[in-house]
């Protein structure tokens, strides 16, 4: 194997590496779950307000 | 003769073509500037009213005997939901169409330019009556509350210079579909399509209202007036406003802000469907304002809780969007685990970081929203200053954060100068700033709210009452943000007009971020907006017709106008 192929070969990997890290969606999923939260949260609040007025 | 209209002819096309190789089109240039220079004049004045209202919310001014409370509100609410908000939407529009679809056309700057002159006209009739103290209606300016005819023939004019630039956007559109059949819409430009169809279709109610209920009744002509209609014509108008500003906004976060942190525009086929979404089920969302208002019967009500809910979901669609591009963007770079990718962000980038700002402002601000838009719940907050705080997070951080970081890249790119690390550094300073004062204005405002104080308020301790001097400590707060944000206001109308005139010149980017390499091309029905429109009209009938007919048939007794300032 020539050295060039090597190389060539160890960026492939590498890319393929950055592609799977790339297409990752853990973070997002957390993100979104915050957002999820965030307005389940506020609505049940409200709704304990309101349940406490009626 | 001939020769010299043709040496004018060449002169200027070579003009024109010397602009776009300089990358802006200088004449373009100038509507936005015009379009930017009096949205942030407004940003200043509303500003400073604004912090008046807050003084005198947290008891520590008192109005003089010329001030009315209610006057200043009347102007804030105008300078800032109107005027800062449309001016800004439309110049960073009509620079979007003119780099986008390879300048304006020369009616279309005709159009522009008259249309501005228009608006202008407008605000200056709509500004001398409520300077006099004869028209603090405030922003919803609701009958039978009436102000003096001029306010309403300056709104006349507002709305006719909106349709002119809707017009010009419509005919720069047509004109580059003509020439590129068969391809998509730039972006921008689809976003562009999108918030002119509802400024057209938000200001036919209001245009309604004003010209065939408000103004007869006001100048005499007719005795009474329907209170009811007119509150739900404005509704359809005043709900749709707020959401199309909001739309600019995200236009911003999918097309732009990808670009800024280096990364690519993810999935373009969600993003135009956003846009259609957000113009189809908008306009239906007017009516959960007046989800408590007596005479609308249970199931319309239902209906419109549905209606309004359901513009969460395009808004879902875009929270997904945006971590999905921020993730790939921030691995890409070399983020490593669950969240690393979320430090490889630029924050050091104002034109990042206050949009960044302004969508996490949108989490609990669409949140509230989601809350209120629910009809028993919304009997907890309606009419208090949780509404106060909720549109300050939505309007003063979601979409202004927005606008302010759109202003340090397009001020100068529309002067053909440059963003110096200083002003960068300036801009950060200001968002953060902007961020602590709206963020203790708004918790506070929510907070309050939640304990009864009421908003549209002027200063009052309810005959020294307990349970409403609780409030007192929140409205302090209230006074405190206002005094933050006005120190940011000032740093950002320094930055836009130093931006403007007297940054070094240069050359920045209109940076607009591309699809990723491999995507699939969104279906070509994305493009049919004459379908879109006709469902969006089919829509709105759903939701107008029958509570519509309902009032006129079984109106109640028309009101006489009042004046209670």
């Amino acid at each position: 194997m020539k050295a060039s192929d090597h190389v060539q070969d160890e960026i492939n990997v590498e890319n393929e590496n950055t592609d799977k890290l790339a297409t990752s969606k853990l973070g997002t999923w957390i993100s979104v779950g915050v957002v999820a939260a965030v307005i389940l949260v506020t609505y049940f609040i409200i709704f304990g307000v309101y349940m406490d007025r009626v | 003769m001939d020769a010299a209209i043709e040496q004018n002819r060449r002169a200027a096309v070579l003009s024109e073509k010397k602009n776009k190789v300089l990358g802006v089109c200088l004449e373009d240039a100038r509507i936005s500037k015009s379009y930017l220079a009096v949205a942030f004049v407004a940003l200043l004045l509303g500003g400073l009213l604004g912090l008046l209202q807050g003084l005198n919310r947290a008891g520590v001014l008192e109005l003089p005997a010329w001030l009315n409370y209610y006057q200043i509100l009347t102007a804030h609410g105008l300078l800032l939901v109107v005027v800062l908000s449309a001016f800004f939407t439309i110049g960073y529009f009509y620079a979007g169409l003119s780099h986008t679809l390879g300048g304006l056309l020369p009616k279309v700057r005709k159009l522009a330019w008259i249309g501005f002159w228009t608006k202008m006209v407008g605000l200056v009739l709509v500004v001398v009556p409520v300077l006099m103290n004869e028209a603090s209606v405030m922003y919803t300016f609701y009958p039978p509350m009436a102000a003096h005819p001029v306010f309403y023939f300056g709104l006349v004019f507002v709305v006719l210079g909106i349709w002119m630039l809707a017009t010009g956007a419509f005919i720069n559109v047509a004109h580059w579909r003509k020439n590129h059949k068969g391809q998509h819409l730039p972006i921008l430009a689809f976003f562009a399509t999108g918030v002119f169809v509802l400024l057209v279709g938000a200001t036919a109610f209001v245009a309604v209202e004003v010209l065939f209920m408000i103004i007869p009744w006001s100048l005499g002509w007719v005795e009474t007036i329907n209170v009811m209609v007119a509150r739900t014509l404005f509704w359809a108008f005043g709900h749709t406003a707020v959401n199309i500003w909001y739309l600019t906004a995200v236009s911003a976060w999918y097309v732009i802000v990808p670009k800024i942190i280096g990364g690519t525009r993810w999935n373009d086929y969600l993003t135009r469907v956003v846009v259609i979404a957000l113009v189809i089920m908008n306009i239906t969302g007017g009516f959960h304002h007046q989800i408590v208002d007596p005479g609308i019967s249970l199931p319309i009500k239902f209906m419109h809780v549905f209606m309004s809910l359901a513009i969460g979901f395009p808004s879902l669609m875009t929270a997904y969007a945006m971590f999905r591009v921020f993730e790939r963007t921030g691995r890409r770079k070399g983020g490593k685990g669950a969240l690393g990718w979320f430090k490889k962000l630029p924050w050091g980038d104002v034109r990042f970081l206050s949009p960044f700002i302004a969508m996490a402002a949108f989490i609990p601000a669409g949140a509230g929203g989601i809350v209120q838009s629910t009809n028993q719940l919304d009997q907890v907050v309606h009419n208090t200053m949780w509404i106060v705080g909720h549109f300050h997070l939505t309007l003063g951080m979601s979409v202004v954060m927005t606008f302010f970081g759109i202003s340090y890249w397009l001020v100068p790119y529309l002067s053909k100068r440059v963003l110096t690390p200083q002003m960068n550094k300036l801009g950060v300073i200001q968002t953060i700033i902007w961020t602590v004062g709206m963020v203790i204005m708004a918790i506070s405002m929510h907070a309050a709210g939640l304990f009864g104080s009421p908003r549209r308020t002027s200063f009052t301790t309810y005959g020294d009452f307990a349970e409403t001097l609780g409030w007192n400590p929140l409205m302090t707060a209230v006074g405190i943000g206002a005094t933050l944000l006005l120190i940011a206001v000032i740093l950002q109308v320094h930055a836009v007009f130093n931006m403007m005139f007297f940054a070094p010149k240069g050359e920045v980017e209109f940076p607009i971020a591309e699809v990723e390499k491999n995507e699939t091309a969104a279906p070509y029905m994305t493009e049919r907006w004459g379908i879109w429109v006709v469902v969006m009209m089919i829509v709105i009938a759903m939701a107008y017709v029958l509570p519509l007919t309902d009032m006129i048939v079984n109106a109640p007794p028309g009101s006489p106008p009042f004046k209670t300032w």
